[in-house]
């Protein structure tokens, strides 16, 4: 069985945020307006967060590309009353917006805050729904939302392999942030699969986790930057 | 103790008081009911599922030509029909009214019968082009039909989906049906 | 009992029962939120084409569900992109599918700006167009005719000029985005083109104030060259950004070097002093293809200092270290990196170019790559070509157009080397009815948003009787227009789409359309066509051809018979190619044209990957043969005129004009990478993350360093008026800390929610190099109000 997980060397990025447009582009995700933005309801699955330390002239300043951490130890799927949010066999941390409520306990739950609200339900002009992903839900209001690792895709790219009898292979399902990526900093693969680019990346010693120590064991690793 | 007569008026009252509760939560219910009966599908013309499948023997994928490559099987759509009945077929009085329609340019747009709710993500492709299912696990007899049916045969809920999946030991992750 | 119990009973059933009813309608959500509830078959397909959103032009990959167009990804095969993209041209199906597009043609039937227009057919707007035009040439003024061309690709600019000369009239205005280096390149190397960077194969990127990684003329370029290079040795190339503004670029580069406003070029020669001092320069190189190094005789037989005893006398590190504020031992340590990572090339950029002695300037940061002998090698400063695509041929003019193209173009630049400023030049002369124009036409130009100068262009547009735009949304400049015919979005549409000239190689993409056109709107190619068959003799004869796809079709076949290069394909195909033809082989194969064009089309494009670099002739093509390091023609402007400066002397970017006492802050303005500058509508993706650091969503902002904000007592996140004495605007103050102090960064192409322009370049003091005729963008002073 495959667990699915993602490296992302930060000495490679450059906050182009290709990623959080791409990903908003596969997964229909909503713009809200200016005005909610500023009451923090935008969602983005994956977004790039900026570090910056010291001033003028010795400021420096990283860039994480934050999509859900898919924990093999998720917080959020303890607090779920309606079991609507749960890890599945392969370590994808699932949202079933059908079964959702809307109580939010996950959303506070989470360390990493990647789980967003639907405060209200999506605005698309009758245009713009045709550039809505079929593959992928339009939430409705009332349901919490997050990074999915482009699951659909892992389907479709099964799909595939079945009909050509062959096995899967690692560049057949890449979520939509690692496929844009200009610099190749996002990788994504089977953690416990040794021809997986991510097999190894995981061992380097620059490899991190985000607040490991919370026991929550994400599947995200990140290589540090070097200087 | 004092006053059992007024007692009585009072548990009456109460009684009828209740009945009428019931009767007008009965009600509601059936209303409910019928109000959320899901509406018969109309069809253009009277399609004879058992005419074209049995005694001709065509093929579904004949006229659901997606029906092992794609999410959804595909209607047929008037240039499929124009193929035989562009000239009249057989003697029956619909067969007519085809040749008649297509004459006139009619689009015939049938409508989808079988449908599932928005979340639900199902694909043809995977069920009858890669496992290989019959048709007629999901869809009964739809292929036996003389007329199209207002609704559909079978009812297709999540029990149904996750009973066939236990039993030929599919995945029953949320979700590979739902994102 | 009670009524109220009974009443309340009643009502929880009636709730109890509309929330059953309304559960399966509302709360699940309805499909109608997608395009096709499940009613398509869901049939994809994927294709090869080009983005034709910004100068980069970079591959695209579609993904087309049942005919809509619902991803936008990168095309692998494209040599430049390399599968990559940025998140604009990502967000481009925002763009196909913007509810704001025109879906006719539109007349207006009222008064200027009133918003009243009447929807026409395509062949009434034409005909309309064709009228006036056809009258024009009547009246035996073609002159009259003026076309101001924003950003436009490839063959669409070959075709406007070809239509204004058969038409008569000079008056091509380009309203484009410059960077001045062509000027430096003409000067000292004989080549008037801008420089390619062979950033694939530099061991050190020296960027002075190139906004690499944002706005550059292909960010795509620059990142796969950072993050794949060609030999992964030892950690790849290292990238060192000089900026003032702690930009996106310096944050990602190995090293940032902070200088103050307006004094890169003064630490690039700090550096050429450590380079000459310590001999680490490519001292063979100089010796064997450069001129004015060494002092020299001049033309009129008068000793002048060369470029050695230039640096040698005037930028001691100490000197350049007060200038600029970069410690000595960095100034050192810089030339010594530039000396140990070689082939290293120095990038020039705006930051240094729009000055207002933004030529000196820019001459002083491209010595070093002279210096170091960068030019022409592996690694550095080369001179790339265009693809041989056919040309279109010289155009048909008869008596009329004759005499109209004799005319003096309007607004054509005064400046020696370049001619920048042109469009601003153009609406100054027709404000003042200096220049009569009769009809003006706007390819994706929106002056009134863009301009530095829009209460000008206001004017302008006032004096023009007949204004026609061909803009796909209603623009602040459209908004003016007479008639408007909308053209066709990037993704619905044949383009050709090549590189831009930063990358060494040539390639010619090809867009091509990966939806059905709207039905509303015509490729503005197809119009101009149109227009010259039915203004016919001269035109038609120009402009022989039936459709703009068969005129790129036909410019393909200059790309068949040239015998090189290649379709795009994989890495290995582009290896193979190279490999060829560096030993002098090249094998056809394709059996005809017509299968060449087929698979150019599948693919997405054409390339050559080999470049010559024995070529004397990518060198220098000055009379000399060398590379001028005193130009002379340049010597004698400045020697002529003396407030311009001096050559390797005045090079630090100042105020020139006068400075209001209470304006404290130097204002610098950028361009944002996500957003475009003005001419194309919001896309809602790209409002919601204009930049990542600040974090501000959908507002304008501006830039200031902490110590900033506190003495002028406003906190992050206020509305502040952003004033000069020119004028003013709205923005959100971000407070950041890697503002330098005393300057205030303002993006540039932002707009407010409600759609309202944010434009930092409407403050600008006004001033340009003379040299160039470029707009200043660094000498300007600003002050803060709260709002």
């Amino acid at each position: 069985m495959a667990r699915w997980g993602m490296v992302i060397d930060l000495d490679r990025c450059t906050g182009c945020a290709a990623c959080e447009v791409a990903c908003k582009s596969e997964n229909n995700i909503a713009p809200v307006s200016a005005g909610e933005a500023d009451m923090g309801r935008a969602t983005s699955w994956m977004k790039v967060m900026a570090q910056v330390e010291g001033e003028f002239p010795d400021t420096t300043m990283h860039f994480y590309p934050r999509p859900c951490m898919h924990c093999d130890n998720p917080p959020c799927i303890r607090v779920c009353p309606v079991q609507a949010t749960y890890i599945n066999d392969e370590g994808v941390v699932g949202q079933i917006y059908s079964r959702c409520i809307g109580c939010r306990y996950c959303a506070n739950a989470c360390p990493y805050m990647v789980k967003y609200f639907n405060w209200y339900g999506p605005e698309w002009a009758q245009s713009e729904r045709n550039h809505l992903n079929p593959d992928v839900s339009v939430r409705p209001a009332g349901v919490i939302e997050k990074c999915t690792f482009c699951h659909h895709r892992l389907q479709k790219a099964r799909e595939d392999a079945r009909a050509e009898e062959r096995e899967l292979r690692e560049e057949d399902y890449q979520p939509a942030c690692a496929d844009i990526c200009p610099t190749g900093a996002i990788v994504f693969g089977d953690l416990d699969d040794p021809s997986h680019r991510v097999y190894s990346l995981k061992e380097d010693p620059r490899a991190l986790r985000i607040m490991e120590d919370l026991g929550t064991q994400p599947k995200v690793y990140y290589l540090r930057p070097r200087e | 103790m004092q006053g059992t007569a007024a007692d009585r008026g009072g548990f009456a009252r109460l009684w009828w008081g209740y009945a009428g509760l019931g009767l007008i939560l009965t009600a509601g219910i059936i209303i409910t009911a019928l109000l959320m009966r899901t509406p018969p599908v109309p069809q253009p013309v009277a399609f004879n599922h058992r005419k074209h499948t049995g005694e001709l023997g065509l093929n579904c994928e004949f006229c659901h030509v997606y029906v092992k490559k794609s999410a959804h099987a595909g209607l047929p759509d008037a240039q499929t029909c124009t193929v035989c009945h562009q000239t009249p077929q057989g003697t029956s009085t619909e067969a007519a009214r085809v040749t008649a329609l297509l004459a006139e340019g009619d689009p015939l747009n049938f409508n989808k019968l079988f449908a599932l709710e928005p979340h639900v993500f199902y694909t043809h492709r995977r069920h009858v082009g890669i496992a290989e299912l019959e048709c007629r696990g999901c869809h009964g007899d739809i292929a036996e039909t003389e007329r199209p049916p207002a609704r559909p045969l079978v009812r297709i809920d999540m029990d149904f989906c996750v009973d066939c999946h236990r039993e030929q030991g599919q995945t029953l992750d949320c979700n590979a049906c739902h994102r | 009992m009670s009524p109220s119990r009974r009443d309340f009973l009643w009502t929880m059933g009636a709730a109890a029962a509309t929330v059953a009813l309304k559960g399966t309608q509302d709360v699940f959500w309805s499909s109608e939120e997608l395009a096709d509830p499940g009613w398509a078959p869901g049939i994809e397909d994927r294709r090869n084409s080009a983005c034709l959103i910004c100068p980069s032009r970079c591959g695209i990959r579609s993904r087309q569900v049942d005919g809509r167009l619902v991803r936008i990804d990168g095309n692998p095969l494209h040599p430049l992109s390399r599968g990559g993209l940025c998140p604009r041209g990502v967000a481009g199906v925002q763009m196909l599918y913007h509810p704001e597009r025109l879906d006719a043609p539109l007349v207006r039937n009222g008064p200027r700006g009133s918003g009243q227009w009447e929807r026409v057919t395509r062949e009434q707007a034409i005909a309309r167009i064709a009228e006036r035009l056809g009258g024009l040439r009547e009246a035996g003024r073609p002159e009259a005719l003026a076309l101001l061309a924003g950003y436009s690709a490839g063959t669409m600019q070959d075709l406007w000029r070809q239509f204004l000369a058969s038409f008569g009239s000079p008056n091509y205005v380009a309203d484009e985005y410059d960077d001045g280096t062509e000027a430096v390149m003409a000067l000292m190397h004989g080549i008037p083109r801008r420089p390619s960077y062979d950033l694939d194969r530099a061991r050190l990127v020296l960027s002075f104030g190139a906004p690499l990684f944002e706005s550059w003329w292909s960010p795509l370029q620059a990142f796969v060259a950072f993050a794949n290079p060609d030999d992964e040795g030892d950690g790849g190339p290292r990238y060192i950004q000089v900026d003032t503004r702690f930009s996106r670029t310096a944050a990602r580069t190995h090293e940032w070097v902070g200088v103050r406003p307006g004094t890169h070029a003064v630490l690039a020669l700090g550096i050429a002093y450590v380079l000459i001092r310590d001999e680490l320069f490519d001292a063979g190189f100089v010796a064997r293809h450069v001129a004015g190094f060494e002092d020299f005789v001049d033309e009129q037989g008068q000793p002048r200092e060369g470029y050695r005893s230039l640096v040698m006398r005037n930028y001691r590190t100490e000197e350049v270290s007060a200038i600029t504020g970069v410690p000595v031992a960095r100034i050192t340590a810089l030339a010594r990196a530039i000396a140990a990572n070689r082939p290293a090339v120095a990038v020039c950029g705006t930051d240094v170019t729009l000055a207002p002695n933004g030529l000196l300037a820019g001459l002083a940061v491209h010595s070093i790559n002279v210096l170091m002998g960068s030019v022409n090698r592996p690694g550095g400063v080369l001179f790339g070509e265009d693809a041989p695509i056919t040309a279109l041929g010289s155009p048909v003019l008869d008596e009329i157009a004759r005499q109209g193209v004799s005319r003096q173009p309007i607004g054509v630049s005064p400046s020696p080397f370049a001619s920048g400023g042109q469009a601003l030049r153009f609406a100054e002369i027709v404000a003042r009815s200096e220049a009569p124009v009769d009809t003006l036409l706007l390819y994706y130009a929106n002056p009134i948003a863009s301009s530095t100068h829009p209460s000008v262009w206001r004017e302008t547009l006032d004096k023009i009787p007949f204004l026609v735009s061909f803009s796909p949304f209603l623009d602040e400049t459209s908004e003016y227009a007479d008639v408007i015919l909308p053209d066709l979005l990037p993704y619905e549409r044949w383009q050709d789409a090549p590189a831009p000239v930063s990358y060494p190689y040539p390639v010619w993409g090809v867009a091509r359309p990966l939806v059905e056109p709207h039905e509303g709107a015509t490729h503005t190619g197809d119009a101009v066509l149109a227009l010259a068959r039915s203004l016919g003799g001269s035109l038609a004869e120009s402009l022989p051809y039936e459709s703009f796809e068969g005129l790129l079709e036909e410019r393909a076949k200059g790309l068949y018979a040239v015998r090189r290069g290649m379709t795009l394909g994989g890495h290995f195909e582009r290896t193979h190619h190279r490999q060829m033809e560096e030993r002098g082989w090249w094998l056809p194969e394709h059996t005809g044209f017509e299968a060449f064009w087929e698979e150019l089309v599948e693919r997405g494009g054409w390339t050559d990957l080999f470049y010559d670099h024995t070529d004397p002739h990518r060198l220098a093509r000055t009379d000399s043969g060398r590379i001028e390091l005193m130009p002379a023609a340049l010597l004698r402007v400045l020697d002529q005129a003396e407030s311009v400066g001096a050559l390797y002397l005045d090079i630090e970017s100042e105020a020139t004009g006068e400075r209001p006492e209470d304006h404290e802050l130097r204002l610098l303005p950028y361009r944002v990478s996500t957003l475009a500058s003005g001419t194309l509508a919001l896309e809602r993706w790209l409002a919601e993350q204009p930049g990542i650091f600040p974090d501000v969503l959908w507002h304008p902002w501006i830039e200031v360093a902490p110590e900033t904000a506190g003495t002028l007592g406003l906190g992050d996140g206020t509305d502040v008026w952003v004033v000069s004495p020119r004028g003013r605007y709205r923005a959100r103050l971000k407070v950041s800390p890697g503002t330098a102090p005393e300057t205030a960064c303002a993006p540039y192409g932002l707009r407010h929610p409600d759609g309202q322009i944010a434009n930092p370049l409407q403050l600008l003091d006004g001033s340009s190099d003379p040299l160039t005729g470029l707009p200043s963008w660094s000498s300007t002073f600003i002050r803060l109000e709260r709002a």
